[in-house]
Formats: C-alpha cells, sequence, structure tokens
C-alpha cells in the first residue's frame, strides 16, 4: 500500500494520541469494569464485552497522569492481539487520520520515559501533535505490580 | 474487521458524542451507521462458540462486593462460625494467629479481605470459614458471603491473570456478574500460609513415623512447657480450648484454685511439680494459658507455662497403670515428653489444684 496509514485517534487530557486503525477491534461507551484486587494501578480491571472477558488498561495512569475524575466516565478502545483482545481506557475519542509516513518523526526528548516507551512515533498535523502508540508495546501489559 | 466497518465504528462513536452535544446530524446518517453496528452485534453473539462445554463446579464468595469462584475440588467444608454458641466450635488464637480445630486438626486461617486487600477497613464480624485444600496443605479461609454453588467452564478466560498466583482466571457468572477463579495453591503461598515451620526435626518424625504407620496409632498432641521446664503432651482430641487467663481471675473452692468460665466454675490443675503457678518463674507474667479440657459436664483447665507446639504424628500412649497422671513418656520432636493422662484427670474429682505428674516407680528416672 501507499505510505500513508489511518490512525484512530483519541484524548487523554491534553495530550492526542492515535493507534493504528487495523488493530482496532471497537469503541465502546463505558462499560462496567470489575477491578481485579492485588493487580498493578495501571490496570482497571475485567470487561465482559458480549461474554469476552477482556482486560482493560487505564491509560491516565499508564501514562504517568491523574485518574480518570469520578464523575467522567471513560471510553474504551479495544484492541485486538492474537493472545486475546485487551482494552484502553481514554477519555474521548477523536477522529479517523490519514497519515502520511513523511510527517512521522521520532518522539523528542521532552517527552517522559513513561511515554516514550509506547510511542513508535509522533505526526504533525495541522496545529497539533499526534503520538502514535506502539500496539505491540500495549499489549505487553501485565497484571502484576511492580516488584 | 475490514476498514471500512471500523471506520464506521469510530463514526458511530463520534456521532454519539456529537448527538450529545447537541450538534445536528443527519439522521440517514444515523441509521445507516446504527444499522451496520447493530448487524456486527448480532453476528458477533452468534459466532461466539460454545465449544467448551466442559465444566467444573465451584463455590461462589462474596468479598467487598466483588465475586470469587473457588473450584470445588478444593473446597473440603464450609462452616459457619458462631461466637455465641459454645456447641459450634470457633476460632482460637495460638501466638496472635488465628486458627481453627477441625477434628482434632487444627488449620491455619487466612481472611481473604487481608489476603487480596480490599476493604480492610472492615470490621464487620467474619463467620463464615471455607476450608481448603491444596498441595496437601489444608486452611481455612473467612469470607464475607457464602452466595452459591455453580458450574463453571472448566477452561478458564482471561490466562494472563495468572501472572497473580491467586488467580487462574475469570468466568461470567449466571447472573451475568464477573467473578475472578482463586487459585487455591497461589492464594496459600501468598498468604504464607503455613502450619509447620521449616523444622529438621519434624521432618524427621514425619518421615520415621510414616514406616510404623501400619503397626503404631498416630494421633495429634499439644505440646505444653511447664514452669518447672518439663515438656509434655496433651493428646489433642482431649483439648477442648486454648485460653489464656489472668492471675488476678483465679478465685478458690475449698483448696483448689478456679476460675470463672463460660457460666461455669472451672477448676484449674497446675501441670508442674512445684506448688503453685505463683511461685514459678511466672512471677514476671499475669496471664498464663490454659488448656481447656473436657466436654459437657465438666471443664477442667490444665495451666501450663507456655504452649509450644502442635506435633500431628504423635505414637499413641500406652497407659502404664502405676503411674499418676501421666501415661508414657515418649520421644517427640527428639525430646522427651511425657503424655498427660487427661482422662484420668477428669475421671477423678481432683479436690486440689496441685497434682503432682509422676511416672510409676519401674519407670521412673
Amino acid at each position: 500500500m501507499s505510505d500513508e496509514k489511518q490512525f484512530c485517534s483519541f484524548y487523554l487530557g491534553d495530550q492526542f494520541f492515535g493507534v493504528e486503525v487495523m488493530k482496532v477491534q471497537e469503541i465502546l461507551r463505558y462499560h462496567e469494569v470489575t477491578p481485579v484486587p492485588l493487580a498493578s494501578n495501571e490496570m482497571s480491571g475485567l470487561i465482559d464485552l458480549r461474554g469476552q472477558i477482556i482486560p482493560a488498561i487505564n491509560m491516565r495512569i499508564k501514562l504517568g497522569m491523574s485518574d480518570f475524575p469520578e464523575d467522567k466516565q471513560p471510553m474504551i478502545i479495544v484492541l485486538q492481539h492474537q493472545e486475546g483482545a485487551f482494552g484502553l481506557l481514554i477519555d474521548s475519542i477523536g477522529e479517523v487520520l490519514q497519515v502520511s509516513a513523511g510527517s512521522l518523526e521520532c518522539p523528542p526528548d521532552t517527552v517522559d520515559s513513561l511515554t516514550r516507551d509506547l510511542v513508535a512515533g509522533v505526526h504533525k498535523l495541522d496545529g497539533k501533535l499526534m503520538l502514535a502508540l506502539d500496539h505491540e508495546k500495549l499489549a505487553n501489559f501485565t497484571w502484576a505490580q511492580a516488584a | 474487521m475490514n476498514s471500512t466497518l471500523l471506520l464506521e465504528e469510530v463514526e458511530k462513536a463520534r456521532l454519539e458524542k456529537a448527538e450529545l452535544e447537541g450538534a445536528k446530524v443527519p439522521a440517514e446518517v444515523i441509521d445507516f451507521v446504527q444499522e451496520k453496528s447493530l448487524a456486527a452485534t448480532i453476528h458477533s453473539e452468534l459466532a461466539t462458540p460454545d465449544k467448551n462445554k466442559e465444566t467444573q463446579p465451584a463455590l461462589i464468595i462474596g468479598q467487598g462486593g466483588q465475586r470469587f469462584a473457588i473450584p470445588q475440588a478444593n473446597l473440603l467444608e464450609v462452616v459457619r462460625l458462631d461466637k455465641e454458641d459454645e456447641t459450634k466450635t470457633s476460632l482460637e488464637w495460638i501466638q496472635g494467629a488465628p486458627v481453627y480445630r477441625l477434628r482434632g486438626h487444627l488449620l491455619p486461617v487466612v481472611s481473604l479481605n487481608k489476603v487480596l486487600q480490599i476493604d480492610e477497613d472492615n470490621a464487620a464480624p467474619q463467620e463464615k470459614l471455607a476450608v481448603l485444600e491444596a498441595d496437601h496443605r489444608q486452611f481455612g479461609l473467612l469470607v464475607d458471603e457464602i452466595i452459591n454453588t455453580e458450574e463453571i467452564p472448566a477452561k478458564l478466560s482471561c490466562h494472563s491473570l495468572q501472572t497473580l498466583q491467586v488467580y487462574s482466571g475469570a468466568t461470567i457468572l449466571k447472573d451475568k456478574k464477573m467473578a475472578l477463579v482463586i487459585d487455591i495453591a497461589g492464594l496459600a503461598n501468598h498468604a504464607q500460609v503455613t502450619i509447620q515451620e521449616d523444622d529438621p526435626s519434624r521432618e524427621k518424625t514425619a518421615t520415621s513415623s510414616r514406616a510404623e504407620e501400619e503397626n503404631v496409632e498416630r494421633q495429634a498432641c499439644l505440646i505444653v512447657r511447664t514452669g518447672d521446664n518439663r515438656r509434655l503432651a496433651i493428646p489433642l482430641a482431649k483439648v477442648a480450648r486454648l485460653e489464656e487467663f489472668n492471675l488476678s481471675s483465679i478465685e478458690k473452692s475449698g483448696t483448689q484454685d478456679v476460675v470463672q468460665y463460660r457460666d461455669e466454675i472451672m477448676p484449674l490443675i497446675y501441670l508442674s511439680n512445684q506448688d503453685s503457678v505463683k511461685d514459678s518463674s511466672t512471677e514476671q507474667k499475669t496471664a498464663f494459658p490454659t488448656v481447656v479440657c473436657g466436654r459437657n459436664e465438666q471443664s477442667l483447665g490444665l495451666v501450663v507455662e507456655q504452649i509450644l507446639d502442635i506435633v500431628e504424628d504423635c505414637p499413641v500412649a500406652k497407659e502404664s497403670p502405676e503411674g499418676q497422671n501421666v501415661l508414657d513418656t515418649i520421644v517427640i520432636q527428639n525430646q522427651v515428653t511425657d503424655v498427660v493422662d487427661v482422662d484420668h484427670l477428669l475421671g477423678e474429682r481432683v479436690s486440689t489444684s496441685n497434682v503432682k505428674l509422676l511416672h510409676a516407680p519401674s519407670t521412673e528416672r
């Protein structure tokens, strides 16, 4: 295909992120999340998706931000993966963006290391930057708390 | 899913958001998108195969408002603890740790809310105990609610949960609630449940006894130390309870020391060859451990200096006819231990608290 990729974009706080559309299984309004005792803080818990149990990652905590406010219900992006689908809890969905490989840059050093580990690249768009997240790195989550 | 359908999904979410925000969206567009996503939902419901008809029975319990499942393969029994009623047994405490006696067998007890760190401040008394076994280790688990039993899939979802050793997966119950399935061996490890510490002498007793198992009867014994530094063994089957009394609660009835215990007056017997518990080194202590024996008609409190241990594999002592309140001397954990003749103490109407524990002349050391 051409050197263009489609990203499903979303917001976390005032930052703008994207994941490859091809990896997205679906997008949900907030679903009830069952917490898992003893799991690390970045794991919100488990979601019942039409009978399928999938893990849900709290993307705010994962990227070192403050947790979702009580009164606001996060949306959930469900990503596919060969080892099982998983969900990302996010603030809100943006648009599907067509991005050319040419606009991709390495993340600057000013981006903190937590974020940088998950970011495949930064795309310059009109007036803002989109941090493209690495699907494989996201899929590499673990329930256990860091030792 | 091809990207067109995905785009529609994204579009749908965006439309919903726009709708909420009061923006105008053409009706045909909404219908089109909704139709497509409805089709996708129906398709996935029908397509989910029910391949794994194999199920396993599980006990569903509740803690902190959440559901957990315990495979019945690990479940021995469920007990309701009742602190009010004497005829039902309750939790006892050895050196600060809760234990529960199950037919002569002392089990360590673990509280689910403490192990999972849920709702730890909840002061509600926990009265439901599930007796569990994994890897030949038995223990009791205190929980808030015992809900019901249910057949859950033999093959569980969400294997990634196994990185937390307490879980083996998750499942959705018949009432549509999510339950985390507990891995009992993992839970035991995590809670560091051990009824016996690593003790080489204990292991020796266990292995040597196995050879004689067919010939010699075994029983569990409580090992205690008396004020005059003797080791005594009290068959656990004769023990009703372990208590601690204050020196201040000892009263006198005739020549006997007694305490008021559970609506009765219980005589005390000092298991040492000294004359009184007050003479011995217990001067520093104000509380002394007491092994309560006997049931129904009359309890008897055997006062000791310290409760040392519980040993599972004690040879049953033969009765030594001329001994006084001592059945026999045996070696437990490589130390000489006298076995107390509890039946004799209970049977005889003992009128004094200072009972001598002596061997028959022929076996005197």
